[in-house]
């Protein structure tokens, strides 16, 4: 699978999953809708941490070429930017999404 | 009757003049295997809150100075007294041999902060945004590695200089931006506060942390059976 | 970036201890008195802290 292709695919399922939860959430701080969106945008988060790492070391591993590195920065700091526009839709600090990993953190 | 777990503890009970959680009734529940469950009765309906967490911590405290007990991960819940009771049993062996592991035994926790935050300035190559993203994140990276060496390498110092077995020891490194190192010492309760002023001195001879010492806590980081 | 004092991470280390730690009885135990709850009670309670802290720090440095 490369790498392209594994941005494609957590591209895709960042979208279905926006497609999939509903315009509007009742934000209830206390609510499980709020409760699951965190966990899940926090599993999302991680995925796409761990994917900028693996970019990065390809980067570094001279792999890619200018226009891929160029490329690949640009998908990923869309995703980011993705992730973060989820977060405050449900409520959410960007920052909030990255407590609690333990040792899952040690992969990022 | 619903329970609220704290504590596992060898049969009899010591005699504790405390009550449970909110003022309901602190219960004993004795299993077939010698062994008891600590809990507080409780109703299904009511929903456990933050300070339930920390009144847990200071029964658990009570009951730890009172007879060896294996902490309760909080939250933990029988629907009925034969439940907990069926619990213990299926692994009586195990919270034995756990119990004895704590036994007269108590937690330090020491916690080292970075002095320094992490590092935000790093000068980028005149590039497009992608490429500039990527080396951004490049040095986040290189920074991370190095700041998880350097911990890993306190806490390799600070078990040889306090002479302790590794299974006595738990950590982690850089369980978050703040938090080099979070460890876990289990010590003799009569020597904790001895060893407690030890790893305090030893932590504070590392020019680029600050050392947060915690304890004598219950051994909940040694209390797990598998 | 945000930073811990002493107080905030020693609240947070036994927050760690009793939310992460101690034995795990979760196979036999129906966790059902707070359910599915308990789940988010662990993050909520965790995230309280932290989001407490923060506020704290916030007061401090204005």
């Amino acid at each position: 699978m490369t790498l392209d292709s594994e941005l494609d695919d957590l591209r895709r399922e960042v979208e279905r999953l926006r497609g999939i939860l509903p315009e509007r959430v009742d934000v209830d701080p206390d609510g499980v809708e709020h409760g699951l969106a965190k966990l899940v945008l926090t599993l999302v988060e991680f995925l796409r941490q761990l994917l900028e790492r693996q970019a990065v070391r390809r980067m570094e591993g001279g792999a890619l070429s200018d226009q891929e590195v160029e490329r690949m920065g640009l998908a990923l700091m869309r995703l980011e930017q993705k992730v973060h526009e989820m977060a405050l839709a449900f409520g959410l600090d960007p920052s909030e999404l990255n407590v609690g990993l333990g040792p899952l953190g040690r992969l990022i | 009757m619903t329970l609220l777990a704290h504590a596992i503890a060898a049969a009899p009970p010591a005699s504790l003049s405390a009550g449970g959680l909110r003022g309901r009734p602190l219960a004993w529940s004795e299993a077939a295997a010698g062994l008891g469950l600590w809990s507080t009765e409780w109703t299904p309906d009511m929903k456990l809150e933050r300070p339930d967490a920390l009144e847990h911590h200071r029964l658990v405290e009570r009951i730890c100075a009172a007879q060896p007990c294996l902490p309760v991960r909080f939250g933990t819940a029988f629907p009925s007294v034969d439940a907990a009771r069926a619990s213990l049993d299926k692994r009586a062996e195990a919270l034995r041999a756990a119990l004895a592991r704590v036994a007269g035994k108590s937690e330090i926790a020491l916690t080292l902060l970075w002095r320094e935050p992490p590092a935000r300035e790093v000068t980028l190559p005149a590039a497009g945004p992608g490429r500039r993203y990527m080396e951004a994140r490049r040095a986040e990276f290189t920074f991370r590695e190095a700041r998880r060496a350097r911990a890993e390498s306190l806490v390799e110092r600070l078990t040889a200089e306090l002479a302790i077995e590794r299974p006595l020891v738990w950590h982690e490194t850089c369980t978050s931006a703040s938090v080099a190192v979070s460890l876990a010492v289990l010590v003799p309760t009569e020597r904790a506060h001895e060893r407690k002023a030890e790893l305090t001195r030893i932590a504070a001879s590392f020019g680029d942390v600050v050392a947060v010492v915690n304890g004598p806590w219950p051994p909940y980081t040694f209390a797990g059976v598998e | 970036m945000k930073e811990l004092t002493a107080d905030d991470a020693s609240l947070l280390e036994l927050v760690d201890r009793l939310l992460n730690k101690g034995v795990v009885l979760a196979g036999e135990a129906t966790i059902s008195v707070a359910g599915i709850d308990l789940i988010y009670l662990g993050l909520n309670v965790m995230l309280t802290a932290v989001e407490t802290l923060e506020k704290a720090q916030e007061r401090r440095a204005s």
